[in-house]
């Protein structure tokens, strides 16, 4: 008695339609929304979370389904505040604290960025490597920070999001986004400053 | 480190390509996610369904098998298994898992069945289902007996378990509580807890001979159940207010456990960090014994890890390494070994 999934994609209309206007649809249950979303979003999504040092790989399939889940869950709740790629992340974001207090891991994803250890390793007089050393440090840096400060960081300063839209969809104030911001630029500062 | 230097390490990190699954994996979890994603099916629109499989499968098993045992006459009903507990079927039992979580429902027609059911998040229910009669739990262990979609037995060997049989009130049944319908008219079980009113209506069966006993809830019933219902509804504060007011009402009373548990839980899901701590510390110093105690101690060790107060997290994660239930004790013991593991 198991039920089909559509698993083709809506041609005509759904592409058409606008990221606020398919959330309103899935807000009423509407399976092929979700999957226009999914489709729509599920880079960014996956691209945020592999960010977030607290995600690792095995747990990110799960997250980007939960987010999804819980997106088509709350879409009734969305009123605007911010773009919808923007809420999504934040869903996403909660989502995956939720993870983190369910396991409460900080483990260090070191594979975040296409950085082996050879490269962190090997010395060379080239700037290339010297500034991919320098991202890496950046990313065990941040992996060591709470993990309210690693997403307002990965939001504002990698994703490059609109902080005004950041703190809403976080359903935060301001002044707390930016004070968690200042403390991971800080942070990270320090620590890669204390590395080098 | 110069600004320039950094700036220029984000901008690099920025573009730097990140490893995200393949387009074909991606597919995987689309696939997974609408699947999941589906409404639920629920058992009574089949119903008309299960007496002529059950009457397909007894006759294929009657003339595939011959002179079988009796009791190896199960009927051949394969549920996928539910996700927050499991299902251990006596022989002969029929049933069905109908729908999938948030809101998990088994099924049961015929037999019995023991369940296990992990703790419960807010949001989630898991009930059983006999004929018009329902059982709903919040994480426990207990029997369900059926009779041709009839319930006649439940059995609670801990745990907290609301039985509301058909055309009758709910009936909260506690460790060790047991109800019986031949013995439903008396209140006959064993350590029942509470008694309330407020029910959907229901098509009355049997009221002949078993006619609805009238109830008044207490203010502490009313309560609690409206806390239940904002938590379900994701209203954070309004539960907890209610909750609040449920032990207002009878501290010492039979919910209080109960209340102040889903009321620090409530705090914590409103992001009330503070307030939810303080009723967490109050629910396991003033309630060592309840079945919550456990979840609530590993709750609050991860809690004191956010708040920095490490040894008396470390304290609470060594009070849930002995839970019954064994998420408790997973979640106690990865918060010692967080606690052990050095820092990255």
């Amino acid at each position: 008695m198991t039920k089909l999934v559509p698993l083709r994609r809506v041609a005509g209309s759904l592409p058409e339609m606008s990221d606020e206007a398919l959330l309103a649809a899935c807000a009423t249950g509407d399976t092929a929304a979700l999957g226009a979303l999914f489709d729509r979003f599920n880079l960014a999504v996956y691209r945020f979370l592999t960010r977030l040092p607290t995600t690792d790989d095995a747990a990110r399939d799960d997250l980007v389904q939960a987010t999804f889940l819980e997106v088509r869950r709350c879409a009734a709740n969305f009123r605007g505040a911010s773009s919808v790629k923007t809420w999504i992340l934040g869903v996403a974001a909660n989502i995956s604290r939720r993870q983190l207090r369910g396991e409460r891991r900080r483990r260090v994803h070191q594979a975040m960025f296409v950085v082996g250890q050879d490269d962190r390793d090997v010395v060379r007089p080239d700037a290339a490597v010297e500034q991919r050393r320098l991202i890496a440090k950046i990313a065990d840096a941040l992996a060591q920070l709470p993990h309210d400060q690693q997403v307002a960081f990965a939001m504002c300063d990698l994703e490059q999001l609109p902080g005004v839209d950041v703190a809403r969809a976080l359903r935060i104030p301001e002044g707390t986004l930016w004070r968690r911001l200042h403390q991971a630029r800080r942070a990270v500062r320090e620590i890669v400053g204390g590395q080098r | 480190m110069k600004d320039a230097d950094f700036e220029a390490a984000l901008a690099a990190m920025r573009d730097a390509p990140v490893d995200v699954p393949c387009a074909a994996h991606r597919e995987e979890v689309r696939t997974a996610l609408l699947a999941r994603a589906m409404p639920p099916v629920h058992a009574r629109s089949r119903r008309w369904l299960a007496v002529p499989l059950a009457a397909a499968a007894a006759v294929v098993a009657i003339v595939a098998w011959p002179a079988p045992a009796l009791h190896e006459v199960a009927l051949p009903l394969l549920p996928p298994l539910p996700a927050r507990g499991h299902v251990h079927p006596l022989p002969g039992a029929v049933f069905a898992a109908a729908s999938h979580v948030p809101d998990e429902v088994v099924t049961l027609h015929d037999g019995t069945i023991h369940l296990d059911v992990d703790p419960l998040h807010a949001n989630e229910r898991f009930r059983v289902i006999v004929g018009a009669s329902e059982i709903e739990v919040r994480g426990t262990a207990f029997e369900v007996t059926a009779d041709h979609d009839r319930l006649v037995d439940v059995h609670v060997l801990h745990g907290r378990v609301e039985v509301r049989p058909v055309g009758r009130e709910m009936i909260v049944l506690g460790a060790g509580g047991d109800w019986k319908f031949e013995s439903a008219a008396a209140p006959a079980s064993v350590a029942p807890v509470v008694v309330a009113v407020p029910l959907a209506p229901r098509p009355p069966v049997h009221t002949a001979t078993l006619p609805p006993r009238v109830v008044i809830a207490t203010a502490d019933q009313v309560a609690y159940n409206d806390g239940w219902s904002a938590l379900r509804g994701s209203q954070f504060e309004l539960a907890a207010a209610n909750f609040a007011k449920a032990l207002a009402a009878a501290p010492d009373g039979s919910l209080a456990d109960d209340a102040r548990f889903w009321h620090a839980v409530a705090l914590a899901r409103g992001h009330a960090t503070g307030p939810a701590l303080a009723a967490f510390h109050d629910l396991v110093d003033q309630h060592p014994n309840s079945i919550h105690a456990g979840e609530a101690s590993a709750m609050l060790g991860w809690m004191l890890v956010d708040a920095k107060r490490l040894d008396e997290a470390r304290q609470r994660f060594a009070a849930a390494i002995n839970d019954p239930s064994a998420k408790v004790r997973a979640s106690a013991q990865a918060g010692i070994d967080a606690l052990d593991s050095p820092k990255p």
